[in-house]
């Protein structure tokens, strides 16, 4: 029995799975069953970080316009789905090696299949 | 001087929403003043996902967020004015500005949108005793250094407070390489959601020491040493039981304060139970004409709500504009037992629906929300969990607003309720 919380809403349910049946004990709703079996059969997470932007900061500056400015260092990323929780951190070697050029647009996809998984790393910010 | 019909004081989720709220009621001259180098406020820092479930039935990243109100207001004619800083707003609505393009400037505002979010609280505000060496942040303040600057602030970290910024900085620090020892709260709950108890704590093994604080901090120019106590039910260090954690950063996730100097300068009432603005059912302060909305009326857990609170002020401001004045007497809400406190503080008798917002005092498990009018109950809601890091709501429609007598409203919680 291996003992989780469900995260599936605020209320917190203290799930117990049972690691060979996936039967879940101490959910008070359908969701935290489903929630609790794939816990422990395949954990995924999404990964958000951020990379490093390839030109000069402060560039120059744009005031006046809605989110322009000085050329920001970073552009933040995520995984476009869930991917293996085991994977996070051979995610985020791959997404450290990333040099983003601008332009760059939210959704574009800057790793495509990051660490052998079936997520991309994408844009989460507009790069002008 | 410049006039322009709204003006908007940061330009945040709260202020974009509300902008945006006041175009689509037909306001045409809105600026927003936003003293960052870009709009969109806190959410440029909370890379992490989790915002807009309830508003765009998906989860956002904080810049994805941003980015599809701040895509809108592109698309009209609100003007955003970056890089600039209010540092006067007065009782008329003149508003003194500096910024390094224009320099000292002044605006006169028809009606104004107080949207300035709030801060964190500091190492000063909680008094932590010991050493002042460098390597103490806010959470937040690591987070920007992080995420906006590119810069990590540490390599073996401990953590103090429980708050969803700390929680999530656990996990981007230790994503990052940094080791994060210990997540350390003094109450014997945490003040976070319980899904960042579990994705950025559990997910990475890093311990959570509930009724526990810092009570010694060492090292002579870099932080070295953390001691962590535990503490009793009136949350004093118990003797003997002090750990030592070798780390060069503390973070601070210790509870945010609205940002209300520019509020408290015009003269707007404050609310000591949240530390913002006094505000109708329209998010009007008492001064007529200016609005209030986001995390400079009450701090907020969700961006969601943010934005349909402000998306409210900045209809009402619109009205004001029109001169539409809200009718009828005062009807005042007191926070009953159980309850921190309320927004709004007080609304207009034969208004529409009110929703009203709230934090209860204790975790709380099969209990109901009580709307009393005097010994009458006007509406009781029932709740399977409540905890002070959740923030409450009811709404409360016509009819039932319509019943009451008296002059004041109490939301209070009733215990054991089946």
């Amino acid at each position: 029995m291996k003992e989780i919380i469900c995260i599936t809403c605020p209320k917190g349910c203290h799930l117990k799975v049972d690691e060979e049946s996936y039967a879940v004990t101490g959910n008070s709703c359908p969701r935290g069953a489903v929630y609790g079996a794939n816990e422990l059969r395949n954990p995924v997470r999404v990964v958000t970080s951020t990379a490093v932007v390839s030109t000069s900061p402060d560039k120059g500056r744009e005031t006046g316009e809605a989110g322009g400015g000085v050329t920001p260092r970073r552009l933040p990323v995520k995984t476009d789905r869930p991917i293996p929780k085991g994977k996070m951190f051979e995610v985020m070697a791959e997404i450290a090696k990333l040099r983003v050029k601008p332009p760059v647009k939210v959704g574009d996809v800057l790793i495509p299949n990051v660490a052998g998984t079936d997520g991309n790393v994408v844009a989460t910010k507009n790069l002008p | 001087m410049t006039a322009h019909e709204l003006v908007v004081i940061g330009g945040g989720p709260a202020g974009l929403a509300a902008a945006l709220a006041a175009w689509e009621q037909g306001v045409r001259d809105i600026l927003i003043l936003e003293r960052d180098n870009q709009a969109g406020g806190i959410l440029n820092q909370c890379i992490h996902n989790g915002f807009g479930l309830h508003r765009f039935q998906e989860e956002l990243t904080g810049p994805e967020y941003a980015g599809r109100f701040i895509d809108l207001v592109k698309q009209t004619d609100i003007q955003i004015r970056t890089d600039t800083m209010v540092l006067e707003l007065t009782e008329d609505r003149v508003l003194h500005t500096v910024s390094p393009q224009y320099g000292y400037e002044t605006f006169r505002a028809g009606a104004v949108i107080l949207s300035m979010g709030c801060r964190e609280r500091t190492r000063g505000a909680i008094s932590i005793p010991g050493a002042r060496c460098s390597g103490i942040f806010t959470a937040g303040a690591a987070q920007r250094f992080l995420n906006i600057e590119g810069y990590m602030v540490g390599k073996r970290v401990v953590i103090l407070g429980s708050g969803d910024i700390g929680l999530i900085m656990a996990r981007r620090m230790t994503l990052e390489g940094a080791k994060v020892l210990a997540c350390v709260e003094l109450m014997p709950y945490s003040g976070g959601l319980t899904r960042n108890i579990v994705q950025c704590l559990n997910d990475f093994d890093i311990p959570l020491y509930l009724s526990h604080t810092v009570t010694d901090v060492r090292g002579r120019d870099r932080l070295e040493q953390v001691v962590v106590s535990q503490v009793d039910e009136k949350r004093r260090p118990i003797p003997g039981t002090e750990m030592v954690f070798d780390c060069d950063t503390l973070l601070l996730s210790v509870g945010l304060l609205p940002e209300n100097e520019l509020s408290r300068q015009a003269g707007v009432e404050i609310d000591p139970r949240t530390n913002g603005p006094v505000v109708w059912e329209n998010r009007e302060c008492s001064i007529p004409g200016v609005f209030a909305c986001g995390n400079v009326l009450h701090v907020h857990d969700l961006v969601d709500y943010v934005s349909a609170e402000s998306e409210q002020a900045g209809k009402a401001a619109a009205a004001y504009l029109r001169g539409e004045r809200p009718a009828g007497t005062e009807i005042r809400i007191t926070n009953g037992s159980g309850v921190a406190y309320t927004v709004p503080q007080h609304f207009h008798r034969g208004t529409d629906a009110v929703e009203f917002f709230f934090r209860v005092r204790a975790i709380y498990k099969n209990a109901a929300i009580r709307v009393m009018d005097g010994q009458t109950q006007i509406a009781r809601f029932k709740r399977e969990h409540m905890a002070p890091g959740e923030m409450e709501n009811v709404k409360l429609p016509k009819v039932l607003l319509d019943r009451v007598q008296g002059d004041t409203l109490s939301v209070e919680i009733e215990e054991g309720a089946q």
